[in-house]
């Protein structure tokens, strides 16, 4: 009964919601990022478009078509208004404008767009989907949005603003199931010393996806053999990012292992490694908006307490206004850093 | 408020308990359960994996034929196909709905034959020339192909026994914006080369494969201009 009682308490925590709100910031921009390239690349009737009006996919052919071009003429005109569509919503959710509102829209826009040619929809759509319906469901446009400014006055909203912290608690552990099931998925033998730890080299050698001349990258092979084995014992051991998150906010209980985790910042170091391994396949690998709407989500992995310490401690040093109370208020929190969920 | 201990009524409880259903689903569908069919079997690298799993466990002492490891493969495919379809029936409406779902095989297979896209166009009569050789390719056409929604048209084309209906129309798309681009070329190819990778040190690779490969002409593709007024 008492760790039900532990799980049911866990999912009513409440908390400022400023790590939620950045993700919903990131996550839009680079939703907004990605439309506006195919607006760009004059992609929206090949890809979005049906057959009929010169797109690649048979939406309209199919036994159940996307409920889309049943609302929306078949035509470019319907491809168009339906991304110009997903292009405002995203645009509205960036600034916080109806946040939950054009979530949830967007989330139901983007999934039609998706049924369109299924093959031109990837992993990361997916993702960003499945953030778009958690963002839906919260309240991350309570601060810096311009509903805040609205209700307030102010972008940053109420500072005792309390909100339901599931979702951010549902945000890391989508981070944590996808690098662990990533992890778990490298069966092939060029992930293990069977394969001499060749994934890396190969995925980098295949067109679809190379950035780097193979000359050089024969050069560096070892350099690839140590990439994959650290990607594979990094994915593998994205369970540890929850075990951190625990240990980070149950300091004062007993333990040498969360002595140590919280001693060498685990929990820093691990999202630090993953930095750089999204930022190194971005300069390695042509994956789109992958690193990036990933990285997206790592804002929710902070508690809120943490992300005000290091704006307070950032304005301290540049000086600017409210900078010594914000500096103040970082230093409040780092004597008690239990407060927040997770 | 203290850990474990749920504010009053009866919401956190019915929140919890939908949380967790939610999180059951999600967690049953991001199991990297060995779903193999038989077609899966066909492709190369499941081929190149059977052949050194059986080595590797004969080596271990095993005795097991390469038919045992593929018949044992599949049962095993078919009973965790058959465990994910259960579980994940009830979310298929919701799914299609939101286009929500936990399937991150990223990079679990590296493509040692590996498809590259080539592009290439001709005037009547000329020489080829190349357009687009993935992933080099200047200009709006290189920029476009590389871009990733379209690229995943495309990228896995090399694993495909037959080309299919999309990857003509695909053709057809890409011939259709170089005449448009390039008024000087009547025929386009669009094709995929199946190249080997192998690291350093690996031997010999393969001789490098066309497949798929698509002719395409000005002629057909592009309706002929009004003639001139004199």
């Amino acid at each position: 009964m008492r760790a039900l009682r532990f799980w049911v308490g866990l999912w009513d925590l409440r908390e400022h919601p400023r790590s939620l709100a950045l993700v919903r910031i990131l996550m839009a921009a680079v939703l907004l990022w990605d439309l506006a390239r195919v607006l760009q690349l004059d992609l929206v009737v090949p890809l979005f478009g049906p057959l009929e009006a010169g797109g690649l996919g048979h939406p309209t052919g199919r036994k159940r078509p996307p409920v889309l071009y049943e609302l929306l003429p078949a035509t470019e005109a319907g491809a168009f208004a339906a991304v110009l569509a997903a292009a405002v919503l995203s645009a509205t959710l960036m600034v916080g404008l109806l946040p939950r509102l054009s979530a949830a829209l967007l989330v139901l826009l983007l999934a039609q767009l998706a049924l369109v040619l299924p093959p031109a929809d990837r992993g990361i759509d997916m993702l960003v989907r499945n953030t778009l319906v958690v963002l839906a469901f919260s309240r991350c446009g309570d601060t810096l949005s311009l509903g805040a400014r609205l209700r307030t006055g102010s972008w940053l909203g109420r500072a005792d603003a309390l909100v339901p912290a599931w979702p951010r608690l549902l945000l890391i552990t989508q981070l944590v199931v996808l690098y662990f099931a990533a992890g778990v998925s490298k069966v092939a033998s060029s992930w293990t010393p069977f394969g001499g730890w060749s994934a890396l080299y190969v995925a980098m050698r295949d067109p679809a996806f190379a950035r780097i001349d193979p000359t050089l990258l024969d050069q560096v092979y070892p350099l690839t053999q140590l990439g994959t084995v650290a990607t594979w014992l990094w994915e593998w051991g994205a369970p540890l990012l929850l075990l951190a998150c625990w240990y980070r906010n149950t300091p004062d209980r007993p333990g040498r292992l969360r002595a140590w985790f919280n001693r060498v910042s685990f929990l820093h170091i691990y999202l630090l490694v993953g930095a750089i391994f999204h930022v190194g396949t971005h300069l390695t690998l042509q994956l789109g908006i992958f690193p990036f709407a990933v990285l997206a989500l790592y804002p929710a992995v902070f508690r809120p307490d943490e992300w005000r310490r290091w704006g307070g401690g950032l304005r301290g040093r540049l000086g600017g206004p409210g900078a010594t109370e914000g500096a103040e208020r970082g230093r409040m929190r780092d004597a008690n850093p239990s407060q927040g969920p997770l | 408020m203290s850990w474990g201990e749920p504010g009053p009524g009866l919401w956190p409880w019915v929140r919890a308990g939908l949380i967790s259903i939610v999180l059951f689903a999600q967690l049953a569908d991001a199991l990297p359960l060995p779903t193999l069919s038989k077609r899966d079997l066909r492709h190369p690298v499941a081929q190149q994996e059977v052949k050194r799993w059986t080595r590797r466990l004969n080596d271990w002492g095993v005795e097991i034929t390469r038919a045992e490891v593929i018949e044992r493969g599949l049962a095993m495919g078919n009973g965790a196909n058959g465990f994910r379809k259960a579980v994940l029936r009830p979310w298929y409406p919701l799914r299609r709905v939101t286009g929500t779902g936990q399937s991150w095989g990223l990079f679990a297979f590296p493509e040692p034959h590996a498809g590259r896209l080539v592009v290439r166009g001709r005037a009547v009569d000329g020489d080829w020339e190349t357009l687009f050789s993935a992933p080099d390719g200047d200009g709006r056409l290189g920029e476009r192909l590389r871009f990733r929604r379209v690229r995943g048209i495309y990228d896995d084309a090399g694993d495909r026994p037959k080309p299919g209906t999309l990857w003509r129309r695909f053709s057809r798309w890409v011939a259709t914006e170089v005449f448009a681009e390039r008024p000087d070329l009547d025929e386009v190819e669009v094709r995929i080369d199946l190249i080997h990778v192998l690291p350093p040190g690996g031997g010999e690779a393969d001789p490098d494969r066309v497949y798929h490969a698509r002719l395409e002409l000005r002629s057909e593709l592009v309706p002929a201009s009004a003639p001139a007024a004199p």
